[in-house]
């Protein structure tokens, strides 16, 4: 059956919809780690001793070890997720690129933040915290990090952003950011003598005190104009066989997620098939074959309806048919 | 002889200091697991005094006993309180195994022992629960022996 692919030109108008919020609005679901088993803070003594009771010349008596006592030293330990591992930019608006981070370790810490971008022109100089914790960046209650750096308590875990100009975003850009514990970063198990809590001696732990996350952007909103095509066949015999002389009716469905300018569906008539004069339909109401004031056209070659300029979402619906030479 | 038992355990802690000046001395240590690469890549353990822990970290606590007199001592019990910042793991290889608490009170094989959750109900004990270490010794220990007994942990 011939069925010929249907072309939609559509030219976009810059998205008046808040696209901004409704993206952020997907990240509210914070991640909430929580260890398995809280780690003793930084700086805690560890205090033993032992007692001994035995019998002597028939007597109880007891006797204590001498006390030993440790302190625990600060584990340097952080993590960071990207919570939008991959996220559609709207061209000319701002994207707030959301990561969190957890002190994994057992002291209150500074970690310092190192953002990156791949592509050339995407410039990242201004990172926010999600301070009232909701996961949508405002600049009003999320207060700009200057220099960037999160001072958490052990355990305790931040939202941050990363602010992008989406206009910047020509093609897919990662965006990568790095935190590193200030007392220092390393190879798991280097010491930082004096570095940590309360002069307590500092150790790397198994993270290097070091961490990084990427999130990927792609230009373009994630809702795209879309066509759908389906077909109905009527042969002379009242089967829908396609036979010679059958009739086939398509029907176009075109979808719009917002507003749109200029929009034009054409297609082209399948080859070994004829254009059925009269039978072109815009939301159920004929439109002649003529060029003139209605917005639909139709001739040998084709069908072409210019719907312009539409102001909101919708979808029309374009009906025609041809006849199976 | 018949004190009530906690008077006599005040007298006994007032009167002996640290490092009991009577036949019977037992000392503490906490070591800990430390690694050093050879230059053929290998690593050797080797257990060292510990100064510095983090969160993870095993560590052995070890008791030794000396009696210093002559005479043979018996109904020698070591207990350990594990401090609250330490989690029990079992005993050590070379160490005979002692029994636990979870409530100080009750002792035994950790496998037999029980705990009381929110709800009123009962689980299992884990190692996470332990809170007293301590050894029976069977036999009496001859004047001028000495031994050693150890555990491990890990720093919560």
């Amino acid at each position: 059956m011939p069925d010929r692919p249907t072309s939609i030109v559509v030219a976009q108008r810059k998205p008046r919809l808040a696209a901004l919020a409704a993206l952020l609005a997907l990240a509210v679901a914070a991640a909430t780690a929580t260890p398995a088993m809280a780690a003793v803070p930084a700086g805690t003594p560890i205090v033993n001793t032992a007692a001994l009771t035995f019998e002597m010349n028939g007597s109880a008596q007891q006797v204590a070890s001498n006390t030993v006592t440790l302190v625990s030293a600060e584990l340097l330990d952080v993590t960071i997720t990207a919570e939008r591992p991959s996220l559609a930019v709207q061209s000319q608006a701002q994207v707030a690129v959301p990561f969190v981070i957890v002190n994994t370790g057992n002291g209150p810490q500074s970690f310092a933040l190192t953002i990156t971008g791949n592509q050339q022109g995407v410039v990242v100089d201004r990172v926010a915290r999600d301070g009232n914790g909701d996961g949508a960046f405002q600049t009003d209650t999320d207060p700009l990090l200057t220099p960037p750096s999160v001072r958490l308590a052990p355990g305790e875990q931040v939202r941050i952003f990363v602010l992008v100009d989406g206009a910047q975003v020509a093609a897919a850009a990662a965006i990568t950011a790095t935190v590193s514990a200030q007392s220092g970063s390393g190879a798991a198990g280097t010491v930082f003598a004096g570095a940590g809590a309360n002069g307590a001696d500092a150790v790397v732990g198994v993270s290097g005190a070091r961490a990084s996350a990427t999130s990927t952007l792609s230009p373009a909103g994630p809702a795209q104009p879309s066509l759908a095509k389906a077909q109905t066949v009527t042969a002379p015999d009242g089967s829908s066989r396609a036979m010679r002389g059958a009739v086939i009716t398509y029907t176009l469905v075109a979808t719009l997620p917002g507003p749109t300018r200029g929009v034009t569906i054409d297609d082209p008539i399948p080859a070994g098939t004829a254009y059925l004069a009269d039978s072109l339909a815009l939301d159920a109401v004929a439109l002649s074959d003529r060029a003139d004031a209605d917005p639909g056209t139709a001739d040998a070659a084709g069908v072409h309806i210019r719907l312009g300029d539409l102001a909101a979402a919708g979808s029309h619906t374009i009906q025609f048919s041809v006849k199976i030479l | 002889m018949h004190l009530p038992m906690p008077a006599l355990l005040l007298a006994s802690v007032i009167a002996t200091p640290a490092l009991a000046a009577g036949p019977l001395q037992v000392t503490a240590k906490v070591l800990t697991e430390q690694k050093t690469r050879a230059a053929d890549g290998s690593v050797r353990v080797a257990l060292v005094p510990a100064r510095r822990v983090v969160p993870g970290d095993r560590v052995i606590f070890v008791l030794g006993y000396r009696n210093t007199g002559s005479q043979p001592i018996g109904n020698i019990v070591l207990d350990n309180p594990v401090p609250a910042a330490i989690a029990y793991r079992g005993p050590s290889q070379s160490s005979a195994a002692p029994d636990v608490s979870v409530d100080g009170k009750t002792y035994g094989p950790l496998a037999t022992l029980r705990v009381r959750t929110a709800d009123g109900a009962t689980r299992a004990a884990g190692p996470d629960d332990v809170t007293n270490v301590r050894w029976r010794l069977a036999n009496a220990v001859p004047g001028g022996a000495q031994g050693q007994l150890s555990f491990q942990a890990v720093l919560k």
